[in-house]
């Protein structure tokens, strides 16, 4: 029922006895009706009057919250049932695009093995052998990409900090000129972080990776990994005083294939933070970055120490 | 069959700008060549003269490379296949295993990646003799290793092994001998060719190795080739 008929419903008794007074005084009614009230019980029914007021004013405000709120539910609801079509659509569109890369990439670098079995030695099959294998790798990595949203983890119990001391490792092994600007930090007190269900291969792959940046991305100072628990989150910080990226740059990172301009003569394929962001998103955590351009990042990605599921 | 010296391949795929490049490379690396379009033109090519090893695409039209090796099998046929899969996950890679091909390689791959492959196969297959891909159950001394509910024991004893472990050992028996690299293992069977991450296989040769009982520096099972990755030496025969 609209706003509009509803008053002039609740109107109509209004209406009805003013017609009626009305009427009585053209006739010439003017006989009193004196009804003899005790004063307590007229306190007693005008509280009464005014609770049944008051509760009717609650319900009406009441019943308009409710309405607003299964608005907003359902506003939320459609915009999340949105997002998740459109990773799903993304999904599979990294995956046909895999898909359609495959078999040309495959041709040509099989092409260029028939010209030369041994390996390619004129300067223009190099360099044509150089860039068939770095489109390969990336076909590859765009398949991995599209394949993690989906892909079970495979969770056993464990203890991050091994993780990530492991992948800090693997960085120093892979630019040894970095290693001794790597320092491990963990938080013990008031509690030390507790062993966590998860993916060690690719937590520790996700760690790596935002270690192995921050290696690349800075040529000096300090890249401190921290690690604390904070609210039934497993925290991990990489900090470093590297390039940092432009303000412009900072929420498109994350996107596939995405580079900062500063960011171009570093050889890499723009996919790692993607994989990061997909991975640690897997484990019902999520990863953010604040970067100043000139001075460093720091990212800090967030696993839950219970899961969910 | 062919003289040892120039094995017969048969080459399926029916995109002929890979037939033709990857059919080229094969010949100069020795090979005698046929190429199939498809897995019916493939059954046909087989029963006109069996090759001493066949490398199949998996997406084809009419019979796709699993039908191919499927109906291949079921005629009681063991030569070689290697299937050139284009599926990512690694579920998907071990059912190529599962039915009966004896290796398999992502696209897009390296071209010697593929022919280190062929000739690895080739020397551990015997010709008319079921390969360890197609067994049950696999021994190696006082290992036994039951491959469809992916449990193993020691000496009797079932083993505790992690899923990804067991895929691995798997891996390393029915490939025995062979030298696999970091890459290739991680790429095989974790389904990453991020080169960076091949100490997750690092872990899993020492879970193995731990609950083996293998000493890396004296092993009976899986020793480390320095830089160059892993291999299964003890024999493995069917159980």
């Amino acid at each position: 029922m609209s706003r509009l008929r509803a008053t002039l419903v609740a109107l109509i008794p209004l209406a009805l006895g003013l017609i009626a007074a009305a009427v009585l005084v053209m006739t010439g009614e003017r006989r009193e009706l004196v009804i003899g009230t005790p004063i307590p019980l007229l306190v007693a029914l005008v509280a009464l009057t005014l609770s049944a007021a008051v509760a009717l004013i609650v319900i009406a405000l009441r019943r308009k919250q409710i309405g607003q709120q299964r608005v907003e539910a359902a506003r939320a609801a459609g915009e999340q049932s949105g997002r998740a079509d459109e990773r799903e659509s993304h999904r599979r569109f990294l995956a046909r695009l895999d898909h359609e890369l495959k078999n040309p990439v495959t041709a040509i670098r099989a092409t260029l093995a028939g010209i030369a079995p041994a390996g390619p030695d004129d300067d223009a099959l190099v360099v044509i052998d150089g860039q068939a294998q770095r489109l390969a790798a990336l076909v590859g990595d765009l398949r991995e990409l599209a394949e993690l949203e989906t892909r079970p983890l495979e969770l056993e119990t464990i203890d991050l900090e091994a993780v990530v001391r492991d992948a800090v490792a693997a960085v120093a092994q892979q630019r040894p000129a970095a290693a001794d600007r790597l320092a491990v930090t963990v938080d013990r007190v008031p509690w030390p972080i507790p062993a966590l269900l998860a993916d060690p291969d690719l937590l520790g792959l996700a760690i790596e990776n935002v270690v192995g940046n921050a290696a690349k991305f800075s040529a000096d100072g300090p890249i401190e990994v921290r690690l604390r628990e904070d609210g039934g989150h497993a925290v991990v910080e990489v900090a470093d005083t590297g390039r940092g990226i432009p303000s412009t740059a900072v929420d498109l990172v994350w996107d596939e294939l995405a580079r900062a301009d500063n960011a171009r003569d570093v050889p890499g394929s723009g996919i790692g933070l993607s994989l990061v962001r997909a991975i640690l998103r897997q484990h019902g955590g999520d990863v953010s970055l604040r970067s100043v351009e000139g001075s460093g990042t720091v990212v800090t990605l967030r696993v839950p120490t219970q899961r969910g599921d | 069959m062919t003289d040892a010296a120039r094995p017969s391949l048969l080459l399926v795929d029916d995109d002929q700008a890979i037939t033709a490049g990857l059919g080229a490379f094969l010949e100069r690396s020795g090979f005698d060549v046929r190429i199939a379009g498809n897995g019916a033109e493939a059954l046909a090519a087989v029963a006109k003269a069996v090759p001493d090893i066949t490398v199949c695409d998996v997406v084809m039209p009419e019979v796709d490379g699993r039908e191919f090796v499927r109906r291949i099998r079921a005629e009681g046929r063991w030569m070689p296949i290697i299937l050139l899969t284009n599926v990512g996950e690694s579920y998907e890679r071990s059912a190529a295993l599962d039915e009966g091909a004896d290796d398999y390689l992502n696209k897009p791959f390296d071209p010697q990646e593929l022919l280190s492959r062929v000739r690895a196969v080739l020397r551990r297959s015997v010709p008319g003799e079921q390969p360890l891909s197609t067994a049950e159950r696999l021994r190696s001394g006082g290992l036994v290793l039951d491959r469809s509910a992916r449990r193993a024991w020691l000496d009797d004893t079932e083993l505790t092994l992690t899923p990804k472990a067991i895929m691995l050992l798997d891996y390393f028996m029915t490939h025995p001998g062979e030298l696999h690299s970091r890459d290739r293992l991680l790429s095989a069977l974790w389904g990453f060719d991020f080169a960076s991450s091949t100490r997750a296989v690092d872990h899993r040769v020492a879970e193995l190795r731990r609950v083996l009982g293998d000493d890396p520096a004296d092993p009976v099972f899986i020793e480390t080739a320095q830089s160059l990755g892993y291999r299964f030496r003890a024999t493995v025969e069917r159980a």
